[in-house]
């Protein structure tokens, strides 16, 4: 039956571009529909189980940007290893912002706004280092199709490997749920000063869940850099990190399935708002979005995450774990 | 080039005081709300973009000048705090820190698209102002509109000050900054109590929105920038006093004048937002705090 | 197996979203020529986008009204308008959907010369021409095959504006000493700057500070600090639209005292929209434009009333560019259906229409400054030429160049 699910997941995530009829317009926008998803995902990690409002989504994935792009550009470097060289990097800046906030008791709204804030304050120190950014476009090399530089004219080449990123990052998470290191952000999430009590090193889980969310969010970076075939600072969008936080809020915080199920709806939907009524009243379909999120949350602050479960719960056992 | 170096020196310590005087008004509102109610107003900043957008659009509408249109711009966001109050700040008095800051990023994404949708993310640079002029002392230029603008926020804040410490209203609200159980037992209405802190806290976000509109440019964005600097300015003044929030708002219109200034203009939300993470990890109880 | 679930809910998901959108099928035969026009009709460049959109409307309207393309039996334009956003990334899609979906023949855009580049990466491949109204030097220069820019290059502005300078200068007796070169900091502003200061370099004039700042800025106070502590003569300014009114209004409410201040690049200063939003701060300011509204020729005039009478504003830049882009796309249109009837909408049949054309006469030459369009080899015109306008009385009148010129330029500024 578990193989089953996984040859059907791993077909109709393969049928999704057939469906679309190889239109590059709307792949382009199904794999930005799956990248923000990937996102949403990981952060359950940070968010989810570790109970820490992070907005710092934008500056991982403009870091991934970045720092994918400039190897693309200056020196060649194919986009696979920048992809894992940008997760690294994205990473160890979590890892230098974390850990003094972790350990001085950073929490609530004070980690929410200082996560925040590194996303602008990466955005300008980008801008002001013209060596790697600066203000001005740096392009990516065209080319027709080139897999191992990971560069493509056809979206259908980006949207495998993204299809392929939201997979994998969909099981490491739910791996990571079920292992020790996620009961302890759950418990970190319930009660922070109870864990600690019994002994649970509340910092390096919590560091834990940021670096792997942190590394997850500039690959979805890299990719989209090398898709649209170019970087500038500002990539770095605090918008990302907010768009990121509300659609797993309204998810569900720590729900496996909500988060992604909402994000691929509320993304589409949006997307379908934009082409429809962005053409009338521009930015209309921004404010109806708006509207569906205050909505969600003020009368299910719990999110969808409840109300998927148990829809899911109707399907045999098998199928929901 | 000593001289000239001194005079620019001292140019751009008097325009970072002139800024801090008006950052200090809007970041008063949101240590109100967050001190008096215990409530996390993560939105705060997009109530300021909006009073803003405001503030220009009733001044190219109705006054041709940016300078009158407090008169609208408070009771208006009066009337938007105390709906914003009744429709959801009401609910979230007693909820866990977490489903707070879920709910008004809610908010903000909501005002942000509003202001989208409406003013098509169209920055817009103050209107004309009669005060758009300036007189300088020896090489020191003074520009007038700057020099109100603080001078109205010093008053306003000298005024809200007397409000805490003299009325029974002032005191109930400080009262509940301390002890939100004692001043219920009291016999004070705390639910009301609270209904006119968000009132006054978006008041003020209205008149220091009408004041920024006079001498800078609103975009969408904005609101992310005031709301981040109004947070830092509470964050390194506690919730102590009006003048706590004064003396921190001065600090940061000073970080804010001397990176522009000295270095680059690129640069100054590194020195803030850089400043506002120091802070937090060096003094997480905010200089002047109680908390 | 949570998975499948997922899947299985973003694969429904996005057929119900393609599904209910409608894919349009490509016509075979020539009835009508579809244009795509991407602008920034939202964000920081909205007013230009804005102003683009209303020109190639009513132009379109006008051409269609006269009986569309003769040679090709009267097809009609039909206009797809796509907003970029005013970001990099939104003119990409922009292009992507009208390249993919709308499958436009020609696309107009995109304004910001950063934006047009996104959007070459998806037009090269397909061989859709673009036609630029956007300024930056390299954008015909980067060996990209289907693309034409008729208004002139950024560098041609920062030229026209140091040559206007000195020309006023002179015209009193003075010489320029003590240049500044003030910009925001996006690809427009760094090329059309380096137009500035090579033209000043080859007069052997140095500038004794550049001075940038960022496209976001929001209060110009440390900027204008930092000019009157250059001390400068003429200060050569390149804005677009918000930040502009910011200089205006922080150069009037500071009381910086200059001579003369000249911005550069078509956007911002003397056009309608920031006369109308600086007040009395845009008074005696002067910028560089790529079409000139006062320019006395019949069609001109008649353009220019009838863009009035519809939307009650002067046509600056943005639409001025779009007028004579979209008349030479007419004449490339009709060489194209005479000499290529068998397909006359391909990308290459159109880029050698395009190529062949020398135009001296007609609406498109009656409404360019220089009155000559004939494209060089990488898609530029040869004949480019820049006008200057200076606010007077709450008015832009042209001032250079100083032949055409309706008044003489106020200096020094008072």
């Amino acid at each position: 039956m578990k193989t089953y699910s996984a040859l059907g997941a791993a077909i109709a995530l393969a049928a999704v571009p057939f469906l679309v009829g190889l239109n590059e317009y709307y792949l382009f926008l199904v794999t930005l529909i799956l990248l923000y998803t990937t996102i949403v995902v990981a952060w359950q990690l940070i968010g989810g189980y570790g109970g820490q409002l992070d907005l710092g989504a934008g500056a991982y994935h403009g870091l991934g940007a970045v720092v994918t792009g400039f190897l693309m550009v200056n020196y060649g470097v194919s986009g696979w290893v920048g992809l894992l060289v940008s997760g690294a990097a994205a990473a160890g800046v979590a890892f230098l912002i974390g850990y003094p906030s972790f350990r001085l008791g950073l929490k609530e709204v004070w980690y929410a706004l200082s996560s925040l804030a590194l996303v602008l304050i990466l955005q300008k120190i980008f801008l002001l280092w013209t060596d790697v950014a600066g203000p001005l476009e740096r392009y990516i090399p065209y080319a027709e199709f080139d897999p191992v530089f990971m560069r493509a004219g056809t979206k259908i080449f980006y949207y495998y490997i993204t299809a392929a990123l939201l997979a994998s990052t969909f099981l490491i998470v739910s791996r990571i749920r079920r292992s020790k290191t996620g009961l302890y952000l759950i418990s970190i999430r319930e009660n922070e000063e109870a864990a600690e009590m019994l002994g649970v090193d509340v910092r390096r889980y919590k560091l834990q869940a940021l670096m792997i969310y942190s590394f997850i969010a500039a690959v979805t970076g890299g990719i989209y850099a090398s898709m649209v075939g170019f970087y500038h600072p500002t990539l770095f969008d605090s918008w990302i990190s907010i768009q990121t936080a509300t659609l797993a809020i309204v998810g569900g915080l720590g729900h496996l399935l909500g988060p992604p199920i909402v994000s691929i709806i509320l993304l589409t939907v949006q997307e379908y708002l934009r082409i429809t009524l962005g053409a009338v009243i521009i930015g209309l379909h921004q404010v109806i979005f708006g509207i569906i999120l205050v909505v969600i949350i003020m009368f299910k602050p719990d999110g969808l995450g409840p109300l998927i479960d148990s829809l899911a719960r109707r399907f045999p056992a098998s199928v929901r774990r | 080039m000593g001289a000239d170096f001194g005079v620019q020196l001292l140019q751009t310590i008097l325009f970072g005081v002139m800024l801090g005087g008006v950052y200090a008004l809007a970041a008063m509102g949101l240590a109100l709300l967050f001190g008096v109610a215990n409530l996390v107003n993560f939105a705060h900043g997009e109530y300021i973009m909006l009073a803003m957008y405001m503030a220009f659009v009733f001044s190219v509408t109705i006054f041709q000048d940016p300078v009158l249109t407090p008169l609208f711009n408070i009771p208006l966001f009066f009337a938007i705090g105390v709906i914003t109050y009744l429709g959801i700040f009401k609910r979230l008095i007693k909820a866990p820190p977490l489903s707070q800051i879920a709910a008004t990023v809610g908010v903000l994404v909501l005002l942000r698209n509003l202001a989208l949708a409406i003013w098509a993310a169209e920055p817009k640079a103050p209107p004309y102002t009669v005060f758009a002029t300036s007189f300088s002392i020896g090489p020191i230029i003074v520009p007038l509109d700057k020099l109100l603008a603080m001078a109205v926020s010093f008053v306003t804040l000298f005024l809200l000050n007397l409000f805490l410490e003299r009325t029974r209203l002032g005191v109930a609200m400080r009262a509940s900054a301390d002890d939100v159980e004692a001043v219920s037992l009291m016999g004070v209405d705390t639910n009301r109590l609270f209904l006119l802190t968000t009132g006054i806290s978006l008041a003020l976000v209205g008149l220091s929105g009408s004041l920024i509109m006079t001498y800078q440019a609103v975009t969408p964005t904005s609101g992310l920038l005031f709301g981040l600097l109004t947070w830092a300015i509470v964050a390194l003044a506690g919730l102590g006093t009006v003048k706590g929030i004064l003396i921190a708002s001065i600090i940061f219109g000073l970080a804010d004048s001397l990176a522009s200034g000295l270095w680059d203009p690129r640069g100054r939300e590194i020195v803030l937002y850089g400043l506002f993470i120091l802070i937090l990890w060096v003094r997480p109880k905010g200089l002047f705090g109680r908390r | 197996m949570v998975v499948a679930v997922v899947v299985i809910a973003a694969v429904v998901g996005i057929s119900v979203f393609t599904r209910v959108l409608p894919l349009s099928q490509p016509t075979p035969q020539v009835s009508e020529i579809r244009v795509g026009l991407v602008e920034p009709l939202s964000g920081t460049y909205a007013v230009f986008g804005n102003e683009a959109r209303m020109a190639a409307e009513l132009v379109i309207e006008e051409i269609n009204s006269k009986g569309g393309i003769a040679s090709l039996g009267g097809a009609k334009l039909k206009l797809f308008v796509e907003d970029s956003k005013s970001t990099a990334d939104g003119a990409r899609l922009a292009a992507e959907k009208l390249v993919n979906v709308d499958k436009v023949h020609v696309i107009i855009g995109a304004f910001i010369s950063s934006h047009t580049l996104t959007m070459l990466d998806v037009t090269e491949p397909k061989k859709v021409v673009v036609m630029a109204d956007a300024l930056v030097d390299y954008l015909t220069a980067r060996g990209f095959k289907y693309i034409v820019r008729l208004p002139p290059k950024a560098s041609v502005h920062g030229a026209t504006a140091v040559d206007f300078a000195v020309g006023v200068f002179q015209q009193n007796g003075m010489k320029i000493q003590r240049p500044v070169i003030v910009h925001f900091d996006g690809l427009f502003g760094e090329v059309t700057a380096d137009g500035v200061y090579t033209r000043l370099r080859d007069l052997g004039i140095r500038p004794v500070d550049r001075i940038k700042y960022p496209t976001d800025i929001t209060d110009m106070a440390p900027i204008i600090e930092r000019i009157r502590q250059a001390n400068p003569d003429v200060v050569f300014v390149v804005p677009y639209y918000a930040d502009s009114v910011l200089f205006a209004k922080a150069v009037a409410s500071l009381g910086l005292k200059v001579p003369l201040i000249v911005g550069a690049g078509g956007t911002g200063l003397a056009d309608p929209d920031s006369i109308k939003a600086s007040g009395e701060a845009a008074e005696y300011m002067i910028n560089t434009y790529s079409y000139d509204p006062f320019l006395p020729t019949n069609y001109n005039k008649q353009l220019v009333q009838a863009f009035q009478n519809r939307y009650g504003k002067l046509p600056t830049e943005a639409a001025g560019i779009v007028f004579y882009t979209l008349w030479t796309l007419k004449e490339a249109l009709e060489v194209s259906g005479k000499n290529y009837p068998d397909d006359p909408l391909s990308g290459d049949n159109l880029m050698k229409a395009l190529m062949s054309l020398d135009i001296t006469s007609g609406p498109a030459a009656e409404t360019y400054p220089s009155g000559h369009i004939k494209l060089a080899p990488n898609g530029d015109n040869l004949y480019a030429q820049a006008v200057a306008l200076q606010v007077q009385g709450g008015k832009p009148v042209l001032v250079y160049p100083f032949d055409k010129a309706q008044a003489k330029p106020v200096f020094p500024r008072p």
